[in-house]
């Protein structure tokens, strides 16, 4: 990819990166550290990787380190993030809030997987090449990860 | 019977959520799902756990990114979790290291004024005589200007001569086509990670505290990727000074903070 078309990339992808890495370990400053070390990797290999591949590129990278940061330290417990409203209606936000409550009984693979999914609507295949996992292994963890978010979500519901 | 149905199409309404599901597949299971309340029931509470894809990005300007434009170097950054035992450590780290590095060479190391060093472990063998290190060197490739500079009280005396100084950093001015890849990596890249393997370094003309070193070929992605988690500052350091000054060990990846302590870092593979 040209300098023009990895410039691109950091406008369209950075807080892409930066939301799926603050989402698995919780840590803003960190979240920062594995987008800047993903796009110092992209630049570095800029000339080899195609455009098209970019985004993929940079997520597979993010990661990484993500799993990589899992390893070293203990994730913290989810920091509030500031959410873009987009609905007025209060029980939506309130489920929405759940939901993402509900993110933090998954395990650090799981999550990423939902996050890839959801928010970057990667298929499995990719999901897959991004994660180094193979596509039915992603189909099972993805659904197993859906019925805990289901199951704790009932729970929850019911206690309310 | 009924228990291996509804698993079977728990399956299929979750792979038509996911969108993993052909036209004919999706209409099948979409008709199951219009038929059979409890489908219908089902695939509304699986719905319900899926994020919206538009839902929250965050809006953090990370423009410094950007290539070639004039906000390309990263806001300074102080680590969060850098506790105050790490600061001892660094600076008992520094000192360890410098002693050996005087006691091995019989000389003096620039010990930097700029920062500390971190390494993440060691994974690769290298062959030849060992370089010196000098931060300054680095630092003029970098265009630190942009950089906040360190309060002069607070700067630590140069303990290095520059007539001494050895860098494996490429000179922008005399650089065949192999060694601009470290060169604009390096100037592109404040975290840049170039490999300099040791090799004869070679003094850059009029510029007698540089010295280059050629990189024996291009930078390959599983080397750069390879960066595994530090075993702490203090042993990496000790490791980094023992390989850069005659044990011979392994590459390593060191990790300078340049500007105020720790505000910033530069990678790079020795």
């Amino acid at each position: 990819m040209t300098r023009a078309e990895y410039n691109n990339i950091v406008k369209e992808w950075a807080n892409n990166v930066f939301r799926f890495a603050l989402k698995t370990i919780n840590d803003a400053e960190e979240a920062k550290d594995v987008v800047q070390q993903a796009f110092e990797v992209l630049w570095t290999r800029h000339e080899s990787i195609a455009f098209e591949k970019g985004k993929s590129y940079l997520f597979t990278i993010a990661h990484r380190r993500c799993m990589d940061y899992y390893r070293r330290d203990k994730p913290k417990e989810m920091e509030h993030i500031p959410e873009v409203i987009t609905s007025n209606e209060q029980s939506k936000n309130e489920w929405k809030a759940y939901l993402q409550e509900a993110l933090k009984i998954l395990d650090q693979q799981s999550k990423q997987l939902i996050l890839l999914k959801d928010y970057e609507g990667y298929n499995y295949n990719e999901i897959g090449q991004i994660t180094g996992l193979n596509e039915s292994q992603v189909k099972v963890y993805l659904h197993r990860a859906r019925k805990l978010l289901k199951n704790y979500l009932i729970q929850k519901k019911q206690l309310l | 019977m009924e228990q291996f149905e509804q698993a079977y199409m728990e399956e299929q309404i979750l792979l038509l959520l996911d969108g993993e599901l052909n036209t004919e597949q999706a209409d099948q299971v979409w008709a199951q799902i219009e038929a059979f309340p409890e489908y219908k029931a089902l695939y509304e509470e699986y719905a319900s756990v899926y994020f919206e894809q538009e839902e929250a990005i965050p809006n953090i300007d990370f423009s410094y990114l950007e290539k070639g434009s004039a906000a390309e170097l990263p806001p300074m950054k102080v680590k969060r979790s850098l506790k105050p035992v790490w600061g001892i450590a660094a600076g008992l780290a520094l000192v360890l290291t410098t002693g050996i590095l005087i006691r091995m060479n019989n000389t003096e190391i620039a010990a930097t004024d700029h920062g500390l060093a971190k390494s993440d472990k060691i994974h690769q063998t290298v062959q030849g005589p060992i370089q010196q290190l000098a931060i300054d060197s680095l630092e003029r490739k970098l265009d630190l200007k942009k950089a906040p500079q360190m309060n002069k009280s607070k700067q630590a005396p140069k303990r290095y001569k520059d007539a001494e100084l050895r860098l494996a950093l490429q000179d922008n001015a005399s650089t065949p086509s192999q060694r601009v890849a470290i060169s604009s990596i390096y100037k592109d890249q404040v975290s840049g990670i170039a490999q300099v393997q040791s090799g004869a370094l070679q003094e850059v003309p009029g510029r007698n505290s540089d010295y280059y070193a050629s990189l024996p070929q291009p930078l390959k992605a599983s080397e750069e990727l390879d960066l595994k988690e530090s075993g702490g500052l203090l042993p990496d350091m000790i490791k980094a000074g023992q390989w850069i000054f005659g044990e011979r060990k392994n590459t390593t990846t060191v990790e300078i903070a340049i500007g105020n302590n720790e505000k910033r870092s530069i990678k790079f593979k020795l």
